[in-house]
C-alpha cells in the first residue's frame, strides 16, 4: 500500500505543490502545509475507494487541509528535521514563466480570498462545475454564480485600467 | 492580459511543477511515519496526559473515599471529596467528549463545506458548564476539604479556636491561588487562548458563509 501510496503522490506531485504555494507564503509554511497533506491522504488512503476521481479526491484533502489548517498556525510544533532537509517546494518565482504572467499571478493570487483560491484554482484546472460542486460541496449553480464574481475580480486585478473610470 | 492567458500562465506552470524532480520515496515515507513531530499528535498526547493524570486524580480520590485514611467520623466530612470525585468525572467525560470529537474531524471523506461546519461545532460546544463545574471543584478543594477536618480539632481544641485553625489552609490556598493568578497563570493564556479560539470561529464562520451564501444579485 505504501508503495502505491508513494507512485500516487508522485504522479500527482504538482497538484500539491500548487495548494501548498497558494495556501502557505514562505518556505516553513509550504512544507508544514505539505506535510500535513500526506499525512491527511496518508489517513484516508484506505478509504479511497474509486467513487470519485483520484485528482478530485486529492483535491479535496489538500484544500480542505489549506483551508482549514490556518486554526493551528499558532500551534506549531518542533518541525521535523530529516524530511524537510532533504525536501523543497519548488517555488512559483523559481520557475521561467514570463515576469509579467507571473506576477500577475502572483498578485491575483494574493488578493483571493481562502475559498476564491479554491475555486479560481479548480477553474484554470479547468475542472468541470460538477467536480468544483463535489470538492467544495456547494451547488452546481453556487459555482457557476461565485466563479462569475471572481472572474470579474480577476480581470480587475489583471486589467486595472479597464476599470479605473467605471 | 485576459483570464485565458492567465489560464495558459497556470497551465505552464502546472506543466512545469510536473516536470519537477520526483519526491524521493524515503521523504514520503518519513513524512508519514514520524509523526511525533506532528500537530495532531502534539494534540493527542497532550490529551492522552490530561487523561493519565486525571485517572490518577480519579483514583487518589476513591482511595479517600473508600479507604478513609484522614479517619472521617461523619458522612458530611466525605461530601468535599464526593464533589472531588464527580468534578473529575464530569471533567473526565468533556474532555473524552471533545477528543472524541476532534478526531472525528475527518476534512479527508468530506467536502469543504461539511468539513467547516464540523470544525464550528465542535468550537461551539458549550463551555459554560465546564466553567462552573472547575468553580465547584475549585470552592469544594480549597474551602470544604480543609474543613472536612473540623471536627477533629472542635473535639482538640473546642468550636472558634478550631474554625480559626482552619482558616490557616483555607487562606494559604487561597493567597496560593491569587498569587498564581496575578502571575497571570490562568488570566493571560485562558483569555488569550479565548481570543483567538474566537477569532478562529469568526474566520470559519465566514468561510462557511462565503462558501454558501448565493449571490443576492443572481
Amino acid at each position: 500500500m505504501e508503495e502505491q501510496f508513494i507512485k500516487m503522490i508522485n504522479n500527482h506531485r504538482g497538484i500539491l505543490y500548487k495548494v501548498c504555494n497558494l495556501y502557505a507564503r514562505n518556505k516553513d509554511d509550504k512544507e508544514d502545509l505539505f506535510q500535513e497533506i500526506i499525512l491527511q491522504l496518508w489517513k484516508s488512503f484506505p478509504n479511497f475507494r474509486n467513487e470519485s476521481l483520484l485528482s478530485t479526491w486529492m483535491y479535496r484533502v489538500a484544500l480542505n487541509t489549506a483551508i482549514s489548517s490556518f486554526r493551528k498556525e499558532s500551534k506549531k510544533p518542533e518541525r521535523q528535521s530529516i524530511s524537510k532537509a532533504e525536501f523543497q517546494i519548488p517555488d512559483i518565482d523559481s520557475f521561467p514563466i514570463e515576469d509579467e504572467k507571473r506576477f500577475l499571478l502572483n498578485t491575483a493570487i494574493q488578493q483571493l480570498t481562502r475559498i476564491e483560491k479554491a475555486l479560481v484554482m479548480l477553474y484554470l484546472e479547468e475542472k468541470s462545475y460538477q467536480e468544483i460542486s463535489e470538492i467544495l460541496g456547494i451547488s452546481n449553480s453556487n459555482v457557476g454564480v461565485k466563479l462569475n464574481r471572481i472572474k470579474t475580480k480577476l480581470e480587475k486585478i489583471i486589467n486595472p485600467k479597464n476599470y479605473e473610470y467605471k | 492580459m485576459s483570464i485565458n492567458e492567465l489560464k495558459s500562465a497556470w497551465h505552464e506552470y502546472d506543466r512545469k511543477l510536473q516536470s519537477t524532480q520526483v519526491i524521493h520515496e524515503k521523504i514520503i515515507t518519513s513524512m508519514i511515519k514520524e509523526r511525533s513531530g506532528t500537530r495532531f499528535s502534539v494534540v493527542k498526547r497532550n490529551y492522552m496526559i490530561g487523561f493519565s493524570w486525571m485517572l490518577v486524580c480519579l483514583l487518589a480520590g476513591c482511595a479517600i473515599l473508600f479507604g478513609n485514611p484522614f479517619d472521617y467520623n461523619f458522612k458530611l466530612q466525605y461530601v468535599p471529596i464526593i464533589i472531588y470525585i464527580v468534578c473529575l468525572v464530569i471533567l473526565l467525560a468533556a474532555m473524552v467528549k471533545h477528543f472524541a470529537g476532534l478526531n472525528s474531524i475527518t476534512i479527508n471523506h468530506h467536502n469543504l463545506d461539511v468539513a467547516l461546519k464540523n470544525i464550528i461545532k465542535i468550537y461551539e460546544q458549550p463551555q459554560v458548564f465546564l466553567k462552573y463545574t472547575i468553580i465547584v471543584f475549585l470552592f469544594s478543594q480549597f474551602i470544604l476539604f480543609p474543613l472536612s477536618f473540623l471536627p477533629k480539632g472542635i473535639e482538640r481544641l473546642g468550636l472558634w479556636p478550631a474554625l480559626g485553625e482552619r482558616l490557616i489552609p483555607i487562606s494559604i490556598s487561597l493567597l496560593l491561588f491569587f498569587i498564581a493568578y496575578k502571575l497571570g497563570a490562568f488570566k493571560q493564556r485562558q483569555v488569550k487562548k479565548f481570543k483567538d479560539d474566537l477569532s478562529e470561529l469568526e474566520q470559519l464562520r465566514a468561510m462557511s458563509a462565503e462558501l454558501t451564501t448565493e449571490n443576492p444579485g443572481s
